[in-house]
């Protein structure tokens, strides 16, 4: 069954002579005797044709800036209902990013840490005298989920409070960057490329990683070392960096001294699978789709994003020290 | 002997003689060569700048690619070479050879050839039985238009050839109309 985001179904899927499964949309059973069509969460039922609750909202006077009809307070995108009383944020895989309730009760506080006057010259005192307290998060269910408020870009991290209670905490996204580390597997890269978001709150969030290789083709594996992401191309015009619709080409330029020109990240298309000596992306069209956009917007923003390579193994350090034999560096 | 056996021998005679014969006729087919050069100074995935032809030129963006343009002495054709990414700087994975329009000729830089010949004797003019002579029968044919493109590949990962360059596999396209060739185009895929 496929489902619409308010659980409206279309198409349909049946091996012969099965018994259907009646736990559908968000694992809740559907109701479908008597003509009723809806959902039944632990709490209320839910009509996907309508995309609304049946009955009224127990929760109602908590949350009074909601509708008491609506699902999942209308928030689909990232998130989903909690057993008909309240939205639950999911992640990108869809997993849930709030702690649970059992999480909350059995988180042990850690303290409070100190912040102290420094000693010594050029300071007056010579001893720490305490001058705040904060209270640092714990371990437990740092989960998240990337957004917009107000019109700046950033995550909502959820997390449990000194008070042991669920805390949500908004924060802005400062800088990106990208790191392909991997291993020689005979003579290509095989690794994985991981964009990663930093906010304002210290805290980064993994927002696009996939498997890529690098190399065999040509000059080899990329050279390790830093690179600036500075241009996303596309189209390429190069069917060896198109998969499907992902047709891209992320531009990097290296921090340092090389012979080597054209270096680029995109999808690992054409006949043959590895590069001639850029990073190969080979995950799914949908993370294909997702770094492109993501680098794009990150380029607009920062004008460019740094890249480390790490490929262990690597015979094209930087600087083109070489001593593979079969890899023309 | 008996009769049988007589019989027996016969056929595997028969099937001895027309193994030998096919593969007599299998050496005779030529084996298609690979051009790497032009004028066997301009060469294919050449890690160097070509010296002097250098001077003053810029490769243009054409997608992810680096594109240089050169003319013939006279103007007449021009030679197209294209750098893959992550080559080398003025190191090209494929040339493009055709006739030059009378707008284009003013731009390019002209190279001291009368006309662009690859080293095994290919270039503008030449007729489709003489191609075949120098590249052999191995080819795929395509039809389009008038036009006739005979398409030459090397994939066979074994290839000498391909090993020397470390790459996947190399065609070579030569497009005729009214017989004669037009244009044609060599190198390796660009992966």
């Amino acid at each position: 069954m496929d489902y619409y985001p308010f659980g409206l179904t279309f198409n349909s899927y049946s091996r012969e002579n099965s018994v259907s499964n009646k736990f559908k949309f968000q694992s809740q059973e559907h109701i479908d005797d008597l003509g009723l069509n809806w959902d039944q969460f632990k709490y209320r039922n839910h009509q996907p044709d309508i995309g609304r609750f049946f009955n009224v909202d127990p929760l109602a006077e908590k949350y009074v800036y909601n509708s008491p009809y609506a699902f999942a307070e209308n928030r689909v995108v990232d998130g989903r209902e909690l057993e008909g009383l309240e939205w639950m944020p999911v992640n990108g895989q869809g997993n849930q990013v709030t702690p649970t309730s059992s999480e909350i009760s059995s988180y042990t506080w850690s303290g409070y840490t100190n912040v102290t006057t420094p000693t010594g010259a050029p300071y007056a005192s010579s001893t720490p005298e305490t001058i705040f307290s904060y209270a640092p998060e714990g371990t437990v269910s740092q989960g998240a989920v990337m957004g917009t408020q107000s019109g700046v870009e950033g995550a909502t991290f959820y997390s449990v409070n000194e008070n042991q209670q669920g805390a949500t905490e908004f924060s802005a996204l400062t800088n990106s960057a990208m790191e392909f580390n991997g291993a020689m597997n005979g003579n290509t890269a095989e690794g994985t490329l991981t964009l990663t978001n930093e906010y304002a709150n210290g805290k980064t969030i993994d927002a696009v990683s996939q498997t890529a290789n690098s190399g065999p083709w040509g000059n080899g594996a990329l050279p390790n070392g830093n690179y600036s992401a500075d241009q996303v191309v596309s189209p390429t015009g190069n069917t060896g960096m198109v998969v499907g619709t992902n047709d891209f080409a992320i531009h990097l330029t290296p921090n340092f001294q090389t012979n080597r020109g054209g270096l680029y990240i995109h999808p690992d298309g054409g006949n043959y699978v590895g590069t001639l000596g850029c990073v190969g992306l080979t995950g799914t069209a949908n993370q294909m789709q997702s770094l492109q956009s993501t680098a794009q917007n990150r380029i607009g923003a920062q004008g460019s994003i740094p890249v480390t390579v790490n490929i262990t193994g690597n015979p094209n350090n930087q600087g083109g020290n070489n001593n593979n034999p079969t890899v023309r560096e | 002997m008996s009769g049988v056996m007589k019989l027996s021998l016969s056929v595997c005679g028969v099937i001895i003689w027309f193994a030998g014969f096919s593969q007599m006729k299998q050496g005779l087919v030529k084996e298609f060569v690979p051009d790497s050069t032009i004028k066997s100074i301009i060469k294919l995935a050449g890690s160097e700048a070509e010296g002097e032809m250098w001077s003053g030129v810029v490769p243009q963006n054409e997608g992810v690619f680096k594109v240089a343009t050169f003319s013939n002495s006279c103007g007449t054709q021009y030679l197209k070479m294209r750098q893959f990414p992550g080559s080398f700087k003025n190191s090209f994975g494929l040339f493009e050879v055709g006739k030059l329009d009378l707008k284009s000729k003013q731009d390019l830089k002209k190279l001291p050839f009368e006309s662009f010949v690859t080293e095994s004797g290919i270039r503008l003019g030449i007729s489709k039985e003489e191609l075949i002579q120098i590249k052999g029968k191995k080819f795929q044919l395509v039809n389009r238009n008038e036009a006739e493109t005979l398409i030459y590949t090397l994939d066979d990962h074994t290839s000498v050839f391909l090993n020397k360059y470390n790459m996947p596999s190399y065609t070579a396209k030569y497009s005729f109309l009214n017989e004669k060739l037009v244009a044609f185009s060599f190198g390796f895929d660009s992966e």
